[in-house]
């Protein structure tokens, strides 16, 4: 595969993009950070789930 | 004629109209053509004759001057004519100029819409099947497929010009590049040819203006900062990328079950707290998952599940509710809902920590056993889908714009492969 200097430099600003996503990405699999857990569980010194109304 | 050097500009006069007519090839050439009156002469034997040959005045100016010299991919041509074509029985006529260089010959430049490409002939012969046309391995679509005729011309030429004739024109399109095939009664010839930015023709020949582009050419390369090709490359490599991470991250999560039991929920218990035993969560800063299972039907069970760390106090509240209805209306089966649930807590640190649980049920439910799981360190899959749809967004919209590119290129074709 023959890379083309000027595909790289046009291209830059998306590998990037995709460069700093997959550290993101491996950062929270390697700490257990789910993108999609703020609804899920909150962390505080106290609880707040003591009382439920239906 | 081996040198740009050699060219000389000869002056004649149109025994016709007595206008100038200008050559640069001399007797180099077959026939030249009066720009005033389109009288065509003859080069005969080093004699300039007049032929019984008189074409219809041309209906549009030249953008590039008979004997202007331009620079193209760093070769030097002169402009030695200007032919306005038209294919035969349509409105649509374009701009070919017939350039020259001493040592790379002919060269053909057109216009069409503001759009230019440059056409050599080849020696290569094509190989057609059906719609496509193979060159040195590479696949040309069949564009379009018409007649050619000469709606008017000026200038000179190296071949003997034939402006009653009405090639049969096929056209095959890889772009940024075009081969050709002009077949007459006696002949055929191919083309290669391959387009030219408006700026780069304007600044090649040093024209003060050249018109705006029109649609989308027919070889107009689709954005071209980088090659397709690259791209598709460098998304097979995030593709592997993602894929290896996927199985590897899925391979090193420990989804360890630290903690697991039933709890029954009746009237004396519902809304109380249950209190578990200590566990460890090992393996550093990880996520911990709890999961709540129960067989709800027609009705809800809540839980307020809190993850306390012995040591620091921090805890971690979550909201299990599960709620699964199912009937029958008008005839029809239907359901909605779960009878489980599930959280997940992130970087979760690792301690000596325990749950409390406290389910709540409706009075019209009896006792109702709930299963609580609590597992460390969960493989995390949402986050890879994540991942693949951000990363997918660019590329997405750079094939959906070529894919429009491509449509409004073949718009004007038979043979469009966008065509249902």
């Amino acid at each position: 595969m023959k890379i083309d200097l000027e595909d790289i430099k046009a291209l830059k600003y998306y590998l990037i993009f995709c460069l700093i996503l997959i550290l993101i990405y491996i950062y929270s699999m390697i700490v257990g950070w789910r993108f999609l857990s703020f609804n899920e569980s909150s962390h505080s010194r106290e609880r707040t789930n003591t009382h439920y109304h239906k | 004629m081996s040198t740009f050097s050699e060219i000389k500009k000869e002056i004649k006069n149109c025994s016709e109209c007595n206008a100038v007519i200008e050559t640069y090839l001399g007797s180099s050439s077959y026939n030249v053509i009066c720009p005033k009156c389109s009288c065509v002469y003859n080069y005969y034997d080093g004699w300039f004759i007049k032929s019984f040959k008189k074409l219809k005045p041309l209906k549009e100016k030249p953008i590039i001057d008979i004997g202007t010299i331009g620079v193209i991919d760093k070769i030097k041509y002169i402009t030695l004519s200007f032919v306005l074509k038209k294919e035969s029985g349509t409105d649509y006529s374009w701009h070919e100029y017939t350039l020259f260089n001493p040592i790379y010959g002919l060269a053909y430049l057109t216009m069409y819409n503001g759009h230019w490409m440059l056409l050599k002939e080849i020696t290569e012969i094509p190989n057609v099947e059906g719609r496509s046309a193979y060159l040195n391995n590479e696949r040309f679509e069949l564009y379009s497929r018409y007649r050619s005729k000469v709606d008017g011309a000026v200038g000179e030429f190296l071949f003997n010009f034939s402006p009653d004739e009405k090639p049969q024109i096929e056209e095959f399109i890889l772009p940024p590049y075009i081969i050709t095939s002009e077949k007459t009664e006696d002949n055929l010839v191919w083309l290669k040819g391959e387009y030219y930015a408006p700026n780069q023709i304007k600044n090649g020949f040093n024209l003060v203006d050249v018109p705006d582009r029109i649609g989308v050419g027919q070889i107009q390369p689709y954005v071209a900062k980088f090659k397709t090709k690259f791209f598709k490359q460098v998304l097979i490599l995030l593709a592997l990328i993602w894929g290896t991470m996927q199985v590897v991250f899925d391979g090193l999560a420990k989804e360890e079950v630290v903690f697991k039991n039933y709890i029954n929920v009746n009237d004396s218990t519902t809304g109380k707290d249950y209190y578990t035993n200590s566990f460890e969560l090992k393996h550093g800063t990880k996520n911990v998952e709890i999961t709540m299972v129960t067989s709800v039907f027609n009705s809800w069970i809540y839980a307020g599940a809190t993850l306390v760390n012995e040591k620091t106090g921090d805890v971690y509240d979550f909201e299990l509710e599960a709620e699964y209805y199912h009937g029958y209306t008008d005839g029809e089966s239907w359901s909605e809902g779960t009878n489980w649930s599930s959280k997940v807590a992130s970087s979760v640190p690792e301690g000596t920590y325990y749950l409390i649980i406290r389910p709540e049920k409706p009075t019209s439910l009896n006792n109702m056993s709930i299963g609580i799981t609590l597992t460390r360190d969960v493989f995390i899959s949402s986050n890879g889908l994540i991942l693949l749809i951000l990363m997918a967004i660019f590329p997405a919209y750079y094939f959906y714009k070529q894919r429009k590119f491509e449509e409004n290129r073949w718009y004007n074709s038979n043979y469009s492969p966008y065509e249902d």
